[in-house]
């Protein structure tokens, strides 16, 4: 229990340290990190008013929070080979796990600031309608930070070279948020094309905000099959996950 | 204790950085590795650190099967990576605190031992100012001083002073003196014959991934048969014209530089008598650890300060 307790805190020091710090620090991080999702919302919102100004807001609480997650490769590679401290964090009394929990820590802290003005959007422009959806979001954005920073801590391993770091970063997080049904209800589709589309994480998580907050209507079966999918992957990146944790090799 | 047998290290793609090491050390003090770059000191210390597992061979660290349970030797060491600096966004005293915390240490505990570290490496006045706007000399001392807070039984530090200036340098033997005196088992690289004779209870000499010696200094010392080594620098790409004057055998051409190895130290000072009358650039010198490495070693010599 002693130990636990330990490796808690030692996640939250190393997730306040990575996600806290730098912005208290500089505050034109928030700004910097907000102003994407926000400017696609403030676009849509000009272009299409009303009419898909609630997937804008989904899309941006979803882009919010999976580019943070993604972004973590960015500071995984930074640790291990810019700054070289990775090793000296990992030789600790904390288990590798704990390290790798923190950092992840820190990608939610770092989407705090802008998941919080999309909630306050959200109740001035009448999208949040009650707190069982604010729920619903918060619950939701948290199973995507999840899944999307086991996927980042995942595919770190496999990345030799910090040139490759920021475009990956950007063509993953912008390809997996913005493309799929995400920004877009996934009924515009044909309905072939449904599950296909619906296999990012982001556009699961999406259908499922906008199914919950009653924006759409879809048969069950789409709503028990985004379930299952974020389930699945989030259980098999866990495992790879874990697997990869070992000594380095 | 440090034990290792047979140890091996070869990365993927092939590359062999360690070579059947065998090592034997005491179980506490300053335990220096000495080498030109690439003879595997990285290697071998993320290996005795649980973070690198060895192609085959046993390792063993105060008692602790290193392979078996690596987990258990990190829970007792703290180790200073080659190279490593704090992240620019925090200032030293965010970065000393916060590895504290991680380490479990509570925030008052954090707080006294990161104060006391910042005025023991002199980081008052730039405490609170970004790791960034630090030079790499300051920025290592700041990791530095993070890991000796630490108080940890066994710490690696891999090569802690090369960004350092002589008397921030100085400091820190003193701060490894002062660990030592408290039974804490202090693993080192360097490339500095200064640093590894005046602060090593034992010292390990290592060369393209093997040991080439190892022992206290006054054993090591002893094994060298020379006594003197005269050292000409000079830019003259016919410097090999001088091998002649120099009357001995043991001579090595690193570049613009021979250095060449004397049993009577009264021959010595003859030829650099003469030799100075020709106005060339030389040094003459005691033998030193660091010269194993060009006697039992490689050609891989670091010209060192």
């Amino acid at each position: 229990m002693r130990r636990l307790i330990r490796e808690l805190r030692a996640i939250t020091v190393l997730g306040l340290f990575n996600g806290y710090i730098p912005v208290k620090n500089n505050p034109l991080w928030i700004i910097s990190f907000t102003l994407g999702p926000v400017s696609y919302l403030f676009l849509l919102y000009m272009i299409g008013r009303e009419n898909i100004v609630e997937y804008a807001f989904i899309g941006g609480l979803v882009l919010s929070m999976s580019a943070s997650a993604y972004g973590l490769l960015g500071d995984i590679i930074w640790y291990r080979n810019s700054l070289k401290i990775q090793d000296m964090f990992i030789v600790t009394p904390n288990s590798i796990y704990t390290y790798a929990l923190g950092i992840a820590l820190s990608s939610y802290i770092w989407a705090l600031p802008s998941l919080a003005i999309f909630i306050i959007i959200g109740f001035l422009m009448s999208i949040l309608r009650n707190i069982y959806v604010l729920g619903v979001i918060i619950g939701l954005t948290t199973i995507l930070w999840i899944n999307t920073a086991l996927f980042t801590l995942y595919i770190s391993r496999f990345i030799r070279s910090e040139k490759y770091v920021w475009p990956l970063v950007s063509i993953i997080s912008l390809g997996l948020s913005v493309f799929p049904p995400v920004y877009y209800p996934v009924t515009i589709l044909p309905r072939d094309m449904w599950m296909i589309a619906l296999i990012p994480p982001t556009a699961s998580s999406a259908l499922l905000i906008e199914s919950f907050s009653g924006m759409i209507d879809v048969e069950n079966f789409y709503i028990l099959y985004s379930i299952f999918n974020l389930a699945v992957q989030t259980m098999a990146l866990a495992i790879l996950h874990k697997r990869s944790l070992v000594l380095s090799e | 204790m440090i034990i290792t047998k047979d140890l091996v290290k070869i990365y993927r793609g092939g590359v062999k950085a360690l070579d059947r090491v065998d090592i034997r050390t005491p179980s506490e003090g300053i335990i220096s590795f000495v080498g030109s770059n690439g003879a595997g000191k990285t290697t071998l210390m993320r290996i005795l650190a649980g973070v690198l597992k060895p192609t085959s061979g046993y390792v063993e660290v105060a008692g602790v099967d290193v392979v078996r349970e690596p987990q258990k030797i990190r829970e007792r060491t703290s180790y200073m990576p080659q190279g490593s600096t704090p992240p620019g966004f925090s200032t030293p005293y965010q970065f000393i605190t916060s590895y504290l915390m991680y380490r479990g240490f509570s925030y008052k505990e954090a707080r006294e031992k990161a104060l006391e570290v910042i005025r023991l490496f002199e980081l008052e006045n730039i405490m609170m100012r970004r790791c960034s706007e630090l030079s790499y000399g300051t920025q290592q001392r700041v990791v530095a001083s993070a890991v000796i807070a630490s108080d940890a039984d066994i710490m690696i530090l891999d090569e802690p002073t090369s960004g350092l200036d002589p008397i921030a340098r100085r400091r820190f033997w003193a701060a490894l003196y002062s660990l030592k005196r408290r039974g804490k088992m202090i693993l080192i690289t360097s490339h500095n014959p200064e640093e590894i004779e005046s602060i090593s209870d034992y010292i390990i000499v290592m060369s393209r991934g093997n040991i080439v010696a190892q022992g206290d200094l006054k054993n090591l010392l002893r094994s060298i048969e020379f006594k003197r080594v005269i050292e000409i620098y000079s830019e003259d790409s016919f410097i090999n014209i001088y091998e002649e004057k120099l009357k001995t055998d043991t001579v090595y051409r690193l570049r613009n530089m021979i250095v060449s190895y004397y049993k009577d130290e009264d021959q010595a000072d003859k030829i650099v008598d003469q030799l100075s009358r020709d106005g060339l650039k030389i040094r003459i010198r005691p033998v030193s650890v660091t010269d194993l490495l060009l006697l039992r070693g490689d050609y891989l010599y670091e010209e060192t300060d």
